[in-house]
C-alpha cells in the first residue's frame, strides 16, 4: 500500500509551550489509523499540522511523497485532505445548506458536488430536514454530523477526524462511527481519527498510535493490541502490575 | 411637526453616509479583524480623482468632468485599485499580526495617503462643483427634500440590497461570511483566504468610492483630511452597532446620523458647538447598557 501521509519527526511549539517532540507516523491508502492519548498529548496538534493549521519548526510532512511544509491550509485541502476539527467548528450563522455548499466550493465539477450533497443528505436525514436552519440551532450530535458531511463534500481522499465522540452520548457516538465507516466504504476514504479512549477504536482501526506528552509512546497493529494492556501502559505511563514504572521513560 | 420630519430626513441622509462608511469598515473588520482607519482616506482618494493633480488654487475637473455613467465606475475603480494595493503592499505581509498591529498599520497607510495627496495637490482646500442640481428641492407632500438627499438614500438602499444579495446568494459571499465567522475553518475547507480578503477590500473600495462622490457633491470642496471625520464617526458607528456585525454597522451608522442631526437641531444654541461631545456621551451611555453593541456579532476571534 502506498503511503498517503508521512509525518517525519515533527516538532511543534506554541510560543514557549512544546506540543510535539518528534512525532512520526504514516497513513497508507485505505487504512483506518487512530491516534489515542490523554488530553494535551498532542493529538489535535498532529492533525492540525497535517492539515496545515500549524507549521512544525522541525521535521517534515509529506503527502503522496511531496513535502507540504509551510503550505496554506486551503492548498492542502486541494490535495485531498479534509479536517473535521475538535469542537466541530460549524459556521453557526450560516444555514446547514450553506455549510455544506462551502465544502463543495473547492471542486471544479459543480454537478458532481450537487449529486454528492443529495447522497449525503440521504445518509443524514436529520440534516436534510434542517437545511434552511442556522447551523447553530442543531444539537451537538447533529453538528458533528454536519461537520463530517461538510468535510466529505470536499471529496477528500483522507479524512482527519479530531475526537468525533467528544461531548456526545454513546448512542450518538455509535451513529457517527457507523456513518464514518459507511462513508469510507462508499467514497474510498482513508481515515485518521483522534480519540481519548481506545474502546471503540480497537474494533475498527487497522493501526494505532498512542501519544502522551507530545511523544509517541506506542505504535502497532490494532489486532496485536486487543488485550489493551500495552495501550494502557503507553497511555498512562503505567499499567496493572507496572506501578513501579510510573516514571516510564519518555 | 413638519420641522421634525425635515430633521428626520436630514438625519436619515447623514445616517446613510455613515452607514456606507461603517459598512466598508465593518466588512474588513469582520473578516480580517482589521480596524481600517485608512478607509476615510480611500474616500479622499476617490474625491481627489475628480480633479487634475496640481497645486493650483482653483481645481480643474478631470474625471469629475466626465458624464455620470463613466464617472461613477471610474472613481470606484480607482478606489478599488487603491484598496487592493493597500492590501497587497501593507496588510498581506503582516497577515498573521495581531489586531492592534493591523490597526496601527492602517494609521500609517492613512498618513501616507494624506501626505501623498498633500504633495500632489497642495494643502489648500479646493472648491469643486460636481453637480449644481444637487440642491434642487423635491416636494413630497409639504416636505421639501433636496435632490441629493433622495439620491443618497436610494443609493444606500441599492448598495445594501446588493451587498446582502452578494453575501447570501453567491459562493464567494457565503465563503466570506464563513471566513468572517471562523477564518481558519474556512481555509481548512479550501476557501482561499487571500481571495476572500481581496473581495472584501474591493467591496470596501466601491463603498468608499460612492461615498466620496456623495460627500463631495454635498460638501462642494476637497481637503486632504476630508475622510478623517467620516472614518471616525463610522468607526464609532461600528462600535455602537456591534463589532463584526454588518447589520450592526448599518444600524450604528443610522443611529449616529440620527443622534448628531437631532442634537444639532434641538440642543440650545449655546451648546451646539459641543454637539459632538454630547453625541459621544450618548454613545458611551449606549455602550454601558449594551457593551457588545446594538446588534452583537457571533464570531470566534481567530484569524489566519
Amino acid at each position: 500500500m502506498a503511503a498517503l501521509v508521512e509525518v517525519d519527526g515533527i516538532h511543534v511549539r506554541y510560543g514557549d509551550l512544546i506540543a510535539l517532540r518528534g512525532i512520526s507516523l504514516t497513513v497508507a491508502v485505505g487504512e483506518i489509523v487512530c491516534i489515542i492519548g490523554p488530553n494535551g498529548a498532542g493529538k489535535s496538534t498532529t492533525l492540525a499540522a497535517i492539515a496545515g493549521g500549524v507549521t512544525p519548526h522541525a521535521g517534515d510532512i509529506r503527502i503522496d511523497g511531496q513535502s507540504i511544509l509551510g503550505q496554506r491550509p486551503e492548498r492542502i485541502a486541494r490535495l485531498g485532505l479534509s479536517l473535521v476539527p475538535e469542537g466541530r467548528h460549524i459556521f453557526g450563522t450560516l444555514t446547514v445548506e450553506e455549510n455544506l455548499r462551502i465544502g463543495g466550493d473547492i471542486r471544479r465539477d459543480r454537478a458532481a458536488a450537487k449529486a454528492d450533497m443529495a447522497r449525503l443528505l440521504e445518509l443524514f436525514p436529520r440534516l436534510a430536514e434542517r437545511l434552511k436552519y442556522p447551523a447553530s440551532r442543531l444539537s451537538g450530535g447533529e453538528q458533528q454530523m454536519l461537520a463530517v458531511a461538510r468535510a466529505v463534500m470536499t471529496r477528500p481522499r483522507l479524512l482527519l477526524v479530531d475526537e468525533p465522540s467528544l461531548g456526545l452520548a454513546p448512542k450518538v457516538i455509535d451513529q457517527i462511527y457507523d456513518i464514518l465507516l459507511d462513508l469510507r466504504r462508499r467514497a474510498n476514504l482513508t481515515l485518521l481519527i483522534n480519540e481519548q479512549s481506545s474502546n471503540r477504536i480497537l474494533k475498527h482501526a487497522d493501526r494505532i498510535y498512542v501519544l502522551r506528552g507530545g511523544r509517541l509512546q506506542l505504535a502497532g497493529r490494532a489486532a496485536d493490541l486487543q488485550d489493551g494492556e500495552a495501550i494502557r501502559h503507553a497511555y498512562f505511563g503505567f499499567g496493572e502490575g507496572h506501578a513501579a514504572r510510573a516514571e516510564a521513560p519518555m | 411637526m413638519i420641522q421634525f420630519l425635515q430633521n428626520l430626513i436630514d438625519a436619515i441622509s447623514l445616517g446613510s453616509i455613515y452607514a456606507l462608511v461603517a459598512l466598508g469598515i465593518g466588512l474588513l473588520f469582520g473578516i480580517l479583524r482589521l480596524i481600517n482607519f485608512a478607509h476615510g482616506d480611500f474616500i479622499t482618494i476617490g474625491a481627489y480623482a475628480l480633479i487634475v493633480p496640481s497645486a493650483d488654487v482653483t481645481a480643474r475637473l478631470m474625471i469629475g468632468g466626465w458624464p455620470w455613467p463613466l464617472l461613477i465606475p471610474a472613481v470606484c475603480l480607482i478606489v478599488v485599485v487603491a484598496a487592493l494595493l493597500t492590501d497587497a503592499l501593507v496588510f498581506r505581509p503582516i497577515r498573521r499580526a495581531s489586531s492592534p498591529t493591523l490597526m496601527i498599520a492602517s494609521f500609517a497607510v492613512s498618513y501616507i495617503i494624506q501626505n501623498g495627496v498633500l504633495m500632489a495637490y497642495g494643502s489648500r482646500p479646493k472648491a469643486v462643483d460636481l453637480w449644481s442640481g444637487a440642491n434642487t428641492q423635491v416636494l413630497i407632500g409639504t416636505l421639501r427634500v433636496p435632490m441629493l438627499q433622495l439620491i443618497t438614500l436610494v443609493t444606500t438602499l441599492v448598495l445594501m440590497v446588493a451587498i446582502s444579495l452578494f453575501l447570501k446568494r453567491t459562493s464567494y459571499g457565503v465563503q466570506m461570511r464563513a471566513a468572517a465567522e471562523d477564518f481558519r475553518m474556512a481555509q481548512y475547507l479550501g476557501v482561499r483566504g487571500n481571495v476572500v480578503i481581496g473581495i472584501a477590500f474591493a467591496i470596501s473600495g466601491i463603498l468608499a468610492g460612492v461615498v466620496s462622490l456623495l460627500y463631495t457633491t454635498q460638501a462642494g470642496s476637497l481637503s486632504h483630511t476630508m475622510g478623517v471625520p467620516l472614518a471616525l464617526f463610522a468607526f464609532v458607528a461600528v462600535v455602537v452597532g456591534g463589532m463584526g456585525s454588518l447589520v450592526g454597522a448599518v444600524v450604528g451608522g443610522f443611529a449616529i446620523g440620527m443622534i448628531v442631526t437631532m442634537l444639532q437641531a434641538y440642543l440650545p444654541p449655546d451648546l451646539r458647538a459641543f454637539r459632538d461631545a454630547f453625541a459621544f456621551a450618548f454613545v458611551i451611555l449606549v455602550l454601558l447598557v449594551r457593551p457588545a453593541g446594538l446588534v452583537p456579532a457571533h464570531t470566534s476571534f481567530e484569524r489566519v
